[in-house]
């Protein structure tokens, strides 16, 4: 009996200690908005933050990103509930998947906290408005750039994300119906690596055991193109690599001359643009515009010839909104 | 009233006071943890742990694990949702049959434990992977999605007032509680997992006992895979991936032993619980991503260590590695 | 090394299995496929040797993937500043660091390997993508990536550190009262005990050892990758199991040896290597995976029931 009273004494001057230390440090309240993204370990989605911090700090409203710890839409879903609680002003929502987040956003209409869709484009529920990028427009900027550099004759393989991701589909869906207009253009193989470096290593190094000759090898993203590019130099060959998201670990490979080009998937705008709206229909009740396409940040392939000017024209763009980009 | 605070003391548990103390820092770190809808919330986020911890709790009773029902959830998810969109099955009858396979899984690993002796780890462990293959192939690594939403009402309805998830949860806790304290059956379930020579020659029939409760494990599995489909309106194979780990520590932090014989399915909706609260109260609070994963392998440690070694043998044993001093009889 | 009935028909297996991928599927025996196989084969095998370990002592690390990915983080750091040494050992050094720990609370505080381990794994990966914020370290000199990418003769480093690595141990496991005592606490902790065998003291050195090579794993792989991301080694616990299960190690303790270990790593890497040559969808290779597994458990159950008493 003793020692129970005793422990829980100690939790209580524990609990209260902590919460003085809290109550300290207080934030005030202001417009709150949440952008959720897909997975913060991807530096695309840490420039989409950006983008949507800057926005924010534009209008003066306060802006949390957050990222499920697990790759899966359930975790999204626990997130978007956890911030209907938290009572937050508006949710800016990037769907893992854009069926499985439906009940997530559902739920937000239930308890009318507007929901803004971003990048992928969500099946169900009620959103304020949409923007992103057009994935298959993505795609159709790589494929265009491989028939040109091969001059519509040679050998490609395709390095496909995640199956099932919508990105992925529309990235592949863009790559493959501009090739086709190519005939000379024979895709080796097209499967998939998960959107994963150490995936996409292991999958390229079988594709040169299978394939003697390959001219290029096109990723639906940076991280399967950079470890593709290691097991090509690994094995001693020789052929382009392209990617796409354009982060900063490839255009560094691009001057390198390990890779040969990648295409921008513009996240800081995707993240300014989504916040900007959400924000001006909160505090100056203007309804967003159903479909708002944000353009690549560059509309060719960034290759070595433009790969300084485009690095540095974002380092720019990234201090005008004083962002540290460490 | 010493008595009464000895059996309080006996009841509350390191888990429970862990829980309450977290509570008690959420509510004061954030201003909307502490309230109804946010209970609610939690309640509906910690169901499908629920039903899948509850399964487990029966096979650790046995001394046993269960590592394949994070993939045998979701192969029931998978089958229901393809029988609903391919075959066009009522929604009832394809989550049914669902289950169904998922008792299938749970009575091979059951019968490959008890009648081939082999280690629970190692049927449950390739359960897993045929489990997670079978379902990526049936989805052909897609997600499936548009068929009816029937099914939907297990996560989302409510009745007289309270969520549907509460509802379930609870009944199932109070046949299972029943069972396991007050039928032969469950008795026996103790017995074999304190001891299975014993159990034995006391008459019990220890593998049959043993194969229905793989295949009761999987049954929960398959349960939690429908209320998962509810909740998520949408199937993928990998979604499901990780629940076998959560479930088992949800169950070894409430208090049932991995040695087996001891425990219940109350202890375990405690460790749900708690896990429960944890994820939700960070979230909240709005602590990083990343910390809250450290925070959560802290908390489940010291959940642990307060529930089995209690505090004081813990901070007796403590006292005793740092300065050497001899436990005396009288401090127990 | 004397091979018992066991091991013999897990080499028959193999044989059986690598002939038959030699003859269905085209361009499996070119010798840049065989050389990637072994050294695919290898790296699995080092990979489940800390899992390995603490399966022998009745225990299980599942903290692995999460040690390799910080310890290769910290590591990182240091390296890509051009201390390749110092970044290697402060890399060991977290891996045996962790390892220390989940023994140290396994054997004196009585914690179940489970929780701890569990828990390692949920705080370790916590602190590596703290640190990292979902950034990765790039840009290793040559004097550091030569570990996953250079050759002794035919064969790739990764190949020629695992075989000596394994071999060592293998030393250690048969030949040291360590590796006796291994065995011993495995079979029966208590017995072991009770016996007067400083149990505790090895079971804490076991799951340092696991830690350590964790760790020495993770550089491998980020020498080979040419960069570091927190998110390296998640799925590193579940194929450890699978190298080390294939393999012949038990989950009960006290069973197993390392030419299992080599030979699970060689069928996982031809199951892995045939569902790519062929053109496969990867979503085969799971389930290939665990159908060798319960294959494996099989035979050993069968014929284990002609020698030992079955438990």
């Amino acid at each position: 009996m003793k020692r129970f009273v005793r422990f829980a004494c100690l939790a209580l001057v524990g609990v209260v200690a902590l919460a003085g230390v809290a109550l300290a440090a207080k934030d005030p309240k202001d417009v709150h908005v949440a952008l959720v993204v897909k997975d913060l370990t991807n530096r695309f989605f840490v420039e989409m933050k950006w983008g949507g911090e800057s926005a924010g700090r534009q209008h003066g409203i306060r802006v949390t990103v957050l990222a499920p710890e697990k790759y899966a839409v359930d975790n999204q879903i626990r997130i978007m509930e956890d911030l209907i609680q938290q009572k937050v002003d508006a949710i800016v929502i990037v769907p893992i998947d854009g069926a499985g987040i439906v009940s997530g956003i559902e739920r937000a209409n239930k308890a009318r906290i507007p929901v803004f869709n971003l990048n992928t484009l969500s099946t169900g529920g009620e959103v304020i408005g949409f923007a992103g990028i057009d994935h298959v427009q993505l795609g159709r900027i790589q494929g265009q750039w491989a028939v040109d550099t091969l001059k519509g004759k040679g050998n490609v393989v395709i390095l496909e994300g995640t199956t099932g991701a919508s990105s992925a589909i529309e990235r592949q869906q863009g790559v493959t119906e501009t090739l086709k207009k190519a005939p000379g253009i024979k895709v080796l193989a097209s499967t998939t690596a998960k959107y994963n470096r150490q995936q996409a290593m292991k999958v390229m190094e079988d594709l040169l055991t299978r394939f003697p000759e390959i001219d290029m090898v096109l990723c639906a993203n940076d991280a399967m193109a950079l470890g593709a590019k290691e097991a090509i130099k690994d094995g001693r060959r020789k052929m382009m690599v392209v990617g796409i998201d354009a982060i900063p670990e490839t255009l560094e490979a691009i001057q390198k001359g390990e890779m040969a080009g990648t295409v921008d998937s513009n996240g800081f705008d995707q993240g300014f643009v989504a916040v900007d709206l959400t924000a001006k229909y909160l505090l100056k009740d203007q309804k967003p515009p159903k479909d708002t396409l944000v353009g690549s940040g560059m509309a060719t392939v960034i290759t070595k010839e433009n790969a300084l000017a485009f690095d540095k024209s974002k380092a720019e763009k990234f201090k005008k909104f004083g962002i540290k980009v460490d | 009233m010493p008595r009464l605070a000895a059996r309080v003391a006996s009841v509350v548990s390191g888990p429970i006071i862990i829980c309450l103390g977290m509570i008690g820092v959420f509510s004061l770190l954030s201003e909307n943890f502490f309230s109804l809808s946010n209970a609610v919330n939690i309640i509906r986020q910690a169901s499908v742990l629920a039903l899948v911890a509850f399964g487990q709790t029966f096979v650790i009773l046995l001394a046993g694990i269960d590592l394949s029902v994070g993939a045998v959830m979701g192969l029931t998810s998978c089958v229901t949702a393809t029988l609903m969109l391919k075959a066009h099955l009522a929604p009832v009858l394809a989550a049914a049959i669902g289950v169904g396979v998922a008792a299938l899984c749970g009575l091979v690993n059951g019968l490959v434990h008890s009648f081939l002796g082999l280690n629970p780890f190692v049927p449950t462990f390739g359960m897993w992977g045929m489990a997670l293959g079978a379902a990526l192939i049936i989805t052909e690594e897609r997600v499936l999605t548009g068929f009816p939403a029937t099914l939907r009402v297990l996560h989302d309805g409510e009745f007289l007032g309270l969520p549907a998830p509460l509802l379930l949860v609870a009944a199932v806790l109070l046949v299972l509680h029943t069972f396991l304290k007050a039928t032969p059956h469950g008795i026996a379930t103790y017995a074999i997992g304190g001891n299975e020579g014993a159990a034995h020659l006391s008459g019990i029939r220890v593998r049959l006992h043993k194969t229905l409760i793989y295949a009761f494990s999987g049954f929960m599995a398959g349960l939690a895979g429908v209320l998962f489909l509810a909740r998520s309106n949408a199937a993928q194979a990998i979604d499901t991936i990780g629940y076998e780990f959560d479930s088992i520590a949800a169950v070894v932090v409430g208090g049932t032993s991995l040695m087996g014989g001891k425990g219940g399915v109350a202890q375990t909706l405690v460790g749900v619980t708690l896990i429960a609260t944890l994820r939700n109260g960070l979230n909240m609070v709005g602590v990083n991503l990343y910390l809250q994963l450290v925070f959560i392998g802290v908390v489940l440690i010291l959940a642990y260590v307060t529930e089995n070694q209690s505090v004081f043998h813990f901070l007796r044993e403590l006292k005793r590695r740092l300065f050497g001093a001899p436990t005396s009889a009288e401090e127990a | 090394m004397r091979l018992s009935t066991r091991g013999l028909y897990r080499l028959g297996a193999v044989a059986v299995i690598l002939a038959a991928a030699w003859i269905l599927v085209p361009r499996f025996g070119t010798e840049s496929n065989l050389i990637n196989l072994l050294r695919q084969a290898f790296l699995l095998a080092l990979v489940a040797t800390g899992v390995s370990l603490s399966m022998l002592v009745a225990g299980l690390d599942l903290s692995i993937g999460a040690v390799a990915a910080l310890s290769s983080c910290l590591a990182a750091t240091v390296i890509v500043q051009g201390h390749v040494v110092l970044g290697v050992l402060v890399g060991l050094a977290v891996g045996a660091l962790g390892g220390l720990m989940n023994g140290a609370m396994i054997a004196k505080l009585k914690l179940p390997f489970f929780i701890m381990t569990f828990s390692m794994m949920f705080i370790v990966r916590g602190l590596a993508l703290t640190y990292t914020q979902g950034t990765s370290i790039h840009g290793f000199p040559t004097s550091f990536t030569w570990l996953g990418k250079s050759f002794v003769g035919p064969l790739p480093m990764p190949v020629v550190v695992g075989a000596a690595v394994l071999g060592v141990l293998h030393l250690v496991l048969t030949k040291t009262t360590f590796g006796r005592i291994t065995y011993a606490v495995g079979a029966n902790a208590e017995a072991a005990r009770f016996s007067g065998l400083a149990a505790d003291r090895n079971i804490i050195h076991v799951y340092a050892l696991s830690g350590l090579l964790a760790s020495l794993s993770g550089l491998i792989y980020i020498a080979r990758l040419n960069a570091a991301d927190a998110d390296l080694g998640m799925m590193w616990p579940l194929e450890g199991i699978a190298v080390a299960v294939i393999g012949g190690i038990a989950f009960s303790g006290g069973e197993g040896n390392i030419l299992g270990l080599v030979l699970g790593g060689i069928v996982m890497a031809v199951v892995g290597n045939c569902v790519n040559l062929l053109g496969l969808p990867a979503r085969f290779q799971d389930f290939f995976i665990g159908f060798v597994i319960i294959l494996a458990v099989l035979i050993d159950h069968l014929t284990q029931k002609h020698g030992k008493v079955a438990k």
